[in-house]
């Protein structure tokens, strides 16, 4: 689980460090579609590391210490997801250069970020030490 | 930091592999992928519509099976 917390920040350092690329002058087309790839690679693999958090168990009061999605996370990873994975495909015309751009590739940054801002939190909860179980009432042996 | 650098960082996780190998395959593939994905994304050859289109129709699969897990 620590390597998985370990490429789930890799994944979101990946994101950042390419999102400039994305807005990046678009002087030639090769350099504008390669500096896309690498943003919509490193997305790729983001998904990747949100398909295997997602697939965990969901927390339950019962098993405190077991490793497990927290609901309120996942429920927030789902929405921007969907959110950047539609903004990448209206994007997508304007990275190919088949359309100017209307402001899609800034949406697509934005929703792009969104995504790696959730899955750090899911990262920062998963690396966090379970809550400690509640302490048994008096005369409680 | 360039995008050199990302490679540097990911090809350590690949070095830890096995660490990660009691975390299950897909844990694995996901590195080996991202990696070669990576790789590729910033080789030197000019990169086609087509292969953009692709890498979106993949995102675009794996946004539905993220939706479909509850």
């Amino acid at each position: 689980m620590k390597t998985l917390i370990r490429i789930q920040a890799l994944a979101a350092v990946a994101i950042a460090l390419t999102a400039c690329a994305l807005l990046a002058p678009f002087g030639a087309d090769d350099e504008a579609r390669r500096g896309a790839k690498i943003t919509l690679a490193a997305y790729e693999t983001t998904q990747q590391a949100i398909l295997i958090y997602g697939r965990l168990p969901t927390c339950g009061p019962l098993e405190p210490s077991r490793i497990c999605k927290d609901a309120g996370v996942w429920g927030r990873i789902k929405i921007v997801e969907g959110a950047a994975t539609r903004a990448i495909a209206e994007a997508t015309p304007v990275l190919n250069g088949g359309e100017a751009d209307a402001g899609q590739l800034v949406a697509a940054l934005a929703a792009i970020m969104a995504v790696k801002d959730a899955v750090k939190d899911a990262q920062t909860r998963l690396a966090a030490p379970p809550p400690s179980p509640p302490p048994a009432p008096p005369g409680a042996s | 930091m360039s995008a050199t650098a990302v490679i540097a960082l990911l090809a350590e996780v690949v070095a830890n592999l096995p660490a990660a190998i009691s975390t299950g395959q897909q844990v694995i593939q996901l590195v080996n992928d991202g990696y070669k994905q990576l790789v590729d994304a910033i080789g030197d050859r000019d990169v086609t519509p087509d292969e953009i289109n692709e890498l979106v129709a993949k995102i675009v699969a794996n946004s539905a099976a993220i939706q479909a897990i509850a």
